[in-house]
């Protein structure tokens, strides 16, 4: 789409070439062709550096765009980036694309749908009523229980388990709010990424990212009713135990353990080989690797139990 | 069905004119074609104003019927009022219906199932593995994306978006206990009705109400694993965060804000604008619209972080 179309869709003006648009990124991933904006005066930093061709600035902001980049300027940036998601999401399904492409000893079930574009590797099982959305790929080994779900664009890797009703893919839980306190929606035209060797419980969901990826490494263990929110990233051999939650792009490194039922806010790094007791609310990020915490507020899982023993007391 | 018929499947006397009963429902809703029950003192008042024409009653409440009524004197009201239920609770599939209805440019998967009686309007998609009950009513443009499962006649409004794996209409939590502890099913005879633009994530679950309707409104946003119990009904705007819990008949204002892991006790209403952080668990009703919320017992934002800081200090 070009800029003069997209500045028609919002209202603006701008001064500068008329160049395509293919997309909308985050300051930081933004590319020449992508638009991207400022949702919040915390990301200044990010726009001096950010390659993106045009970027959404309101007033107080349109100064530290950088010479390489077109600004459009706008009263409400998030707002009008929520407008235009919708018109950068590709189509549920794609009609022209090739049938799906089975690998050697697959077993594909009759009652399974897979969408055009897909690509299953060799000796997969995909079971009843599985859904495989558009131009997703899925390598070789890979059990797929029944009832599950994958959004177009994911990607699965070889020798993963994924039991039945699992959600992967849905849109990320992500708007733009007015001051009327209407919430309009940000597509989430990124997808999810599974890599090898990863097994997820049942009725589990794991979002697409709003750009990018959501990423859940190789060794991965997810019980059931788990919950990844979108932009994870969830490092190799991580466990994430029944009714789990993680917020939106918070990242994991490896062999972290999240307990039964415990949660964490988005936007937080989780320092390799942490391990978290079931119940355990994480609200800040995680510096130094190979701690055990529980509770919430969060504490080390030492001080917890000293402080259980006290709260026991209290009633004595 | 006659009350005499009703009375005779409960084994029980019935005194009064014999009438038509259409349904059940509660006391202060009941119209006149419909059977009522009152089970406990409190309900006295609803009782003697209520425009039902048949009840099942405890004997110690017949001087608050309301005059020229038939009623059938129980024991135990409660538990007839469950096996009556049973009576008036609709097939699961009607043949007879006329075939499902599809507006212009909509795109209905070869593997879903459209049940008959079935009202689907313009530029709506649903996916393969989808489940659309008898009855129900899907407006203008909305996506229903893969192994959603619709109860029959439950009414999707315009521009609404389900999530994977999401069951809408599902029977509410509800029974009857015998003095020997079995528990026995209330048919769930209402439905669920979603207003136009609201987003419901994957897998979530949306319970049919017991009586009437259980209510999403206008522009609210579920994200995934949100349990809405029967007869709930969720103001206008409203944001839930992944994995919270709603439980029967609770009602949330407009633009109320939930976070994650938090849950709604039964029957309490919720001031609009209200904002309840992760994990609140809220017992009581709240009246002034406005206030942030944390906690479980439930307490100000403010003073929870008092006490946290207070609880903390219990271990130096």
């Amino acid at each position: 789409m070009k800029l003069d179309e997209i500045a028609k869709l919002i209202n603006c003006d701008f001064s500068g070439k008329n160049i395509e648009i293919n997309g909308i990124n985050t300051l930081k991933d933004a590319t020449k062709n992508e638009i991207s904006f400022v949702s919040n005066s915390k990301y200044i930093k990010d726009i001096q550096n950010s390659k993106a061709g045009a970027i959404l600035v309101d007033n107080q902001t349109k100064e530290f765009v950088p010479t390489t980049s077109i600004p459009l300027i706008v009263d409400t940036p998030y707002w009008d980036m929520a407008t235009l998601s919708k018109y950068f999401a590709p189509p549920i399904e794609e009609d022209n694309l090739k049938s799906a492409l089975i690998g050697e000893g697959s077993v594909i079930s009759h009652k399974a749908e897979l969408a055009n574009g897909v690509k299953i590797g060799k000796n997969c099982t995909i079971m009843a009523h599985v859904y495989i959305g558009t131009k997703v790929i899925i390598e070789d080994n890979t059990i797929v229980y029944p009832n599950v779900t994958i959004y177009r664009d994911c990607k699965i890797g070889s020798d993963c388990i994924i039991h039945a009703n699992t959600t992967i893919g849905s849109d990320g839980f992500g708007f733009a709010t007015n001051k009327l306190g209407e919430h309009k929606k940000i597509y989430q035209n990124g997808n999810v990424v599974i890599e090898d060797d990863v097994e997820i419980g049942s009725s589990t969901t794991i979002d697409r990212a709003v750009f990018s990826t959501t990423l859940i490494k190789k060794g991965v263990r997810i019980d059931n009713l788990v919950q990844v929110g979108h932009n994870c990233v969830i490092g190799e051999y991580c466990v994430l135990v029944a009714q789990s939650g993680i917020s939106g792009s918070t990242t994991m490194g490896r062999n972290v353990v999240m307990g039964g039922q415990s949660a964490t806010a988005g936007h937080l790094q989780i320092a390799p080989f942490t391990t978290m007791a079931a119940r355990s609310g994480v609200t800040k990020s995680i510096k130094n690797s190979g701690k055990i915490f529980a509770g919430f507020p969060l504490m080390e899982h030492r001080t917890w139990l000293k402080l259980q023993g006290k709260i026991a007391r209290l009633l004595k | 069905m006659l009350f005499s018929e009703v009375a005779k499947e409960l084994k029980l006397p019935f005194v009064g004119e014999d009438l038509e009963i259409t349904s059940m429902n509660e006391l202060e809703l009941a119209t006149t074609s419909q059977l009522s029950f009152a089970v406990h003192k409190k309900y006295a008042s609803a009782l003697l104003s209520s425009k039902a024409k048949a009840f099942l009653i405890v004997q110690s409440l017949l001087e608050y019927l309301p005059e020229n009524s038939s009623y059938i004197i129980c024991d135990d009201v409660s538990l007839m009022m469950a096996y009556a239920t049973k009576l008036f609770s609709p097939k699961l599939v009607e043949q007879q219906l006329e075939p499902a209805k599809i507006g212009k440019g909509s795109y209905i998967d070869s593997m879903a199932k459209i049940e008959n009686g079935v009202y689907i309007g313009s530029n709506v998609t649903i996916l393969a593995g989808a489940y659309i009950g008898t009855n129900v009513i899907i407006k203008d443009n909305g996506v229903i994306h893969p192994n959603v499962t619709i109860y029959r006649d439950s009414v999707v409004g315009n521009n609404c978006i389900i999530h994977a794996g999401t069951v809408i209409g599902a029977d509410g939590f509800g029974f009857s206990h015998t003095k020997d502890g079995k528990h026995i099913k209330i048919y769930q005879n209402g439905n669920v009705i979603i207003e136009d633009d609201v987003e419901i994530g994957a897998n979530c679950a949306i319970d049919r109400a017991v009586f009437n309707s259980t209510i999403i409104k206008k522009g609210s946003k579920l994200d995934n694993f949100i349990h809405i119990a029967h007869n709930c009904e969720i103001g206008e705007h409203c944001i839930f965060v992944a994995q919270t819990g709603v439980g029967g008949s609770t009602k949330l204002g407009n633009n109320c804000i939930v976070s994650g892991q938090s849950a709604f006790t039964d029957h309490i209403d919720i001031a609009p604008f209200s904002t309840f952080t992760a994990r609140s668990g809220v017992t009581k009703s709240i009246k002034e619209s406005g206030g942030i919320y944390s906690g479980y017992p439930l307490m100000e934002h403010r003073e929870w972080r008092r006490l946290q800081t207070k609880i903390a200090k219990l271990n130096s």
